[in-house]
């Protein structure tokens, strides 16, 4: 395989597992209408699960890396292992950050649990071999071809965006995703229909988590390595950028926001020439017109570039019904008797 | 902290069999910081009827409604629904018991249509459940159809059928009041608190409103309705409950109240 064939397929993996991590925030975000900034946290929780149960016990590799757990499973285990864990994070974060907090306060607690959660891991060598982080993860077509292996785990990660949104979808439509735009526009009004706002956001941020640990999973098989610099607080405005950028509770629309963030955007400034001044600056670069692209689509188009579409209830019924008979005045004044309580 | 389930009609019975009042407020307070907003307040509501809470601003009318319906807990005192004390419970909770408010401020969900705006205000749905999550609408769309429909029925009494694929947040205030009442009429609730219902609607809307009230409560709802058009107070409750600074100062029919010295000093000038 040539480079261009080996670039394609570690782009169209990067786009794969950053989908399903954007389409995770969406749920959180766009939909529900909570602000996890700490949602990088749930994809590192994803990645560090999948390398130490996919991993050999630390001694294996003559010890050079100090880790928990190695239990050497399969990569399938180790997935969903990593889907678990997600959640469970996600549900951390939630409580951490949910109990009577407002919104924007809840959007600062989350921050600093991310910024937290990359210290500790960090300076905790014996845990998952703190700053340095873990290499050697395994990819589950190590035994194949370079170009066949390659290809085949695009086809992987195609297979999961697949599943994930079949499942994005059971929970962005139907009642259910209906009750969370509804506590999005407006939580004390879902408290007052009887619907448990704390519940909501906890389901919301576990499915979201699970989201973001598969992600994160399918990932570090992939590269092979993880450590606390790949997740950074600020990869997280990249994945909310996506979701503005795209169109908040828009699965297709976030779907292009990711594309254009991380594939026109983050990969694009690769291709800037270096500045021999100013080493990274073309990288840095990247993440200015990020921050850019952020505060302009929340000034000038918030619903960002594909806006919200859902099938909404019953328009088809009400044209076959007939339409409803005018009314004098915008507001009351019919006369049909009242449907008991 | 519910001490019983709440009975099925009106409250526990008293001595002699008859049912007593479906919500019982006893020496209720509320207090924020050095303020204390609601100072002992007593009364009940009995089932089929609807009563007045008037008082002029400040009197701590709203806050009795936030504490009974569950949004803001008490300092002290108790609150009882069908013989069950209540006192504590968040207002989803509660709002499954049947104890539904509306908001002063009418709360639409705007960016939902009309008819989901109604469709929301059922907690008890099956797409709401892991099986229905997982299942899909062949679980949870035969009841959603029910839905669909109850909620036709009532934007028709309401003469707002042509809303219903409306976004919300175009709807005029007075149609967002009456949608606020319609989603929680949804609920089938039991006791519904309504937070100046009348407020900004023209005397038409008005009228009309009342009569859907009136008409419910012969089905056995009860209101306890908090309002400064005491034309409409008058009109509708069979007993009002006086306010002011955070204390009850009278009870009785509107009729009476007028007459009295105290109520007319602190509120009722007509």
């Amino acid at each position: 395989m040539g480079a261009a064939g080996y670039y394609a397929t570690v782009l169209l993996v990067y786009l794969g597992t950053d989908l399903l991590a954007a389409w995770g925030m969406n749920l959180e975000f766009g939909v529900a209408g909570v602000a996890n900034l700490a949602y990088i946290v749930v994809i590192a929780a994803g990645a560090y699960t999948y390398a130490v149960f996919a991993l050999p016990r630390a001694t294996a590799n003559g010890g050079f890396q100090q880790y928990i757990l190695g239990l050497h499973q399969s990569f399938a285990v180790s997935v969903l292992a990593a889907a678990v864990v997600g959640a469970l994070a996600g549900i951390l974060i939630g409580l951490t950050g949910l109990k009577r907090l407002r919104q924007d306060y809840q959007a600062m607690v989350m921050l600093v649990v991310s910024l937290i959660a990359a210290t500790v891991i960090g300076a905790d060598t014996g845990f998952l071999n703190g700053d340095i982080g873990l290499s050697l993860i395994p990819n589950p077509f190590a035994n194949l071809a370079p170009t066949t292996a390659s290809w085949a785990y695009v086809a992987l990660v195609a297979l999961a965006c697949l599943v994930g949104l079949v499942v994005m979808r059971r929970f962005t439509t139907g009642p259910l995703g209906r009750t969370l735009r509804a506590m999005r526009d407006d939580e004390h009004a879902v408290a007052a229909a009887g619907h448990s706002v704390v519940n909501l956001r906890l389901v919301v941020q576990a499915v979201g988590g699970a989201f973001g640990g598969v992600s994160g999973a399918l990932l570090v098989a992939f590269i092979g390595g993880w450590s606390p610099g790949a997740w950074a607080y600020a990869e997280t405005l990249a994945i909310l950028t996506a979701v503005i950028v795209g169109g908040m509770g828009n699965t297709a629309g976030v779907s292009a926001g990711a594309f254009v963030v991380y594939l026109l955007l983050l990969q694009g400034v690769q291709f800037l020439p270096q500045f021999a001044a100013h080493p990274g600056l073309s990288e840095d670069l990247g993440w200015m017109v990020l921050g850019g692209l952020t505060i302009a689509f929340i000034w000038l188009r918030p619903q960002g570039i594909f806006p919200e579409r859902r099938p909404r209830l019953g328009i088809a019924r009400f044209a076959t019904a007939g339409a409803p008979p005018p009314r004098e005045e915008a507001g009351l004044g019919g006369a049909a008797a009242p449907p008991g309580p | 902290m519910t001490a019983s389930a709440p009975e099925p009609g009106g409250g526990a019975p008293d001595a002699a069999g008859r049912p007593g009042p479906l919500l019982t407020v006893e020496r209720l307070a509320k207090q924020f910081g050095g303020v204390r907003a609601v100072d002992t307040v007593d009364f009940a509501v009995d089932a089929g009827t609807i009563t007045g809470l008037i008082g002029p601003n400040g009197a701590g009318k709203s806050t009795v409604l936030s504490v009974v319906s569950g949004q803001l807990p008490p300092t002290s005192g108790r609150v009882r629904f069908a013989g069950a004390d209540v006192t504590g419970q968040p207002m989803h909770r509660l709002a499954r018991l049947g104890v539904v408010r509306t908001f002063q401020l009418a709360r639409v969900f705007g960016g939902l249509t009309t008819l989901e705006n109604l469709v929301v205000g059922v907690p008890q749905q099956r797409g709401l459940t892991p099986l229905g999550i997982l299942g899909g609408r062949r679980v949870w769309g035969p009841q959603e159809r029910t839905l669909i429909d109850r909620a036709r029925q009532l934007l028709t009494t309401f003469g707002m059928a042509h809303t219903a694929d409306d976004l919300a947040r175009t709807l005029s205030g007075g149609q967002r009041r009456a949608v606020e009442i319609m989603r929680a009429l949804m609920m089938r609730p039991r006791l519904l608190l309504l937070d100046e219902p009348m407020a900004g609607l023209s005397p038409s809307l008005t009228r009309r409103l009342e009569e859907i009230f009136l008409e419910l409560c012969t089905t056995g709802l009860a209101v306890l309705l908090v309002e400064h058009e005491l034309e409409s107070v008058e009109r509708l409750c069979s007993n009002v409950v006086v306010m002011a600074n955070g204390r009850v100062l009278a009870q009785g029919r509107m009729a009476d109240l007028r007459t009295r010295r105290e109520v007319q000093d602190a509120y009722v000038v007509g």
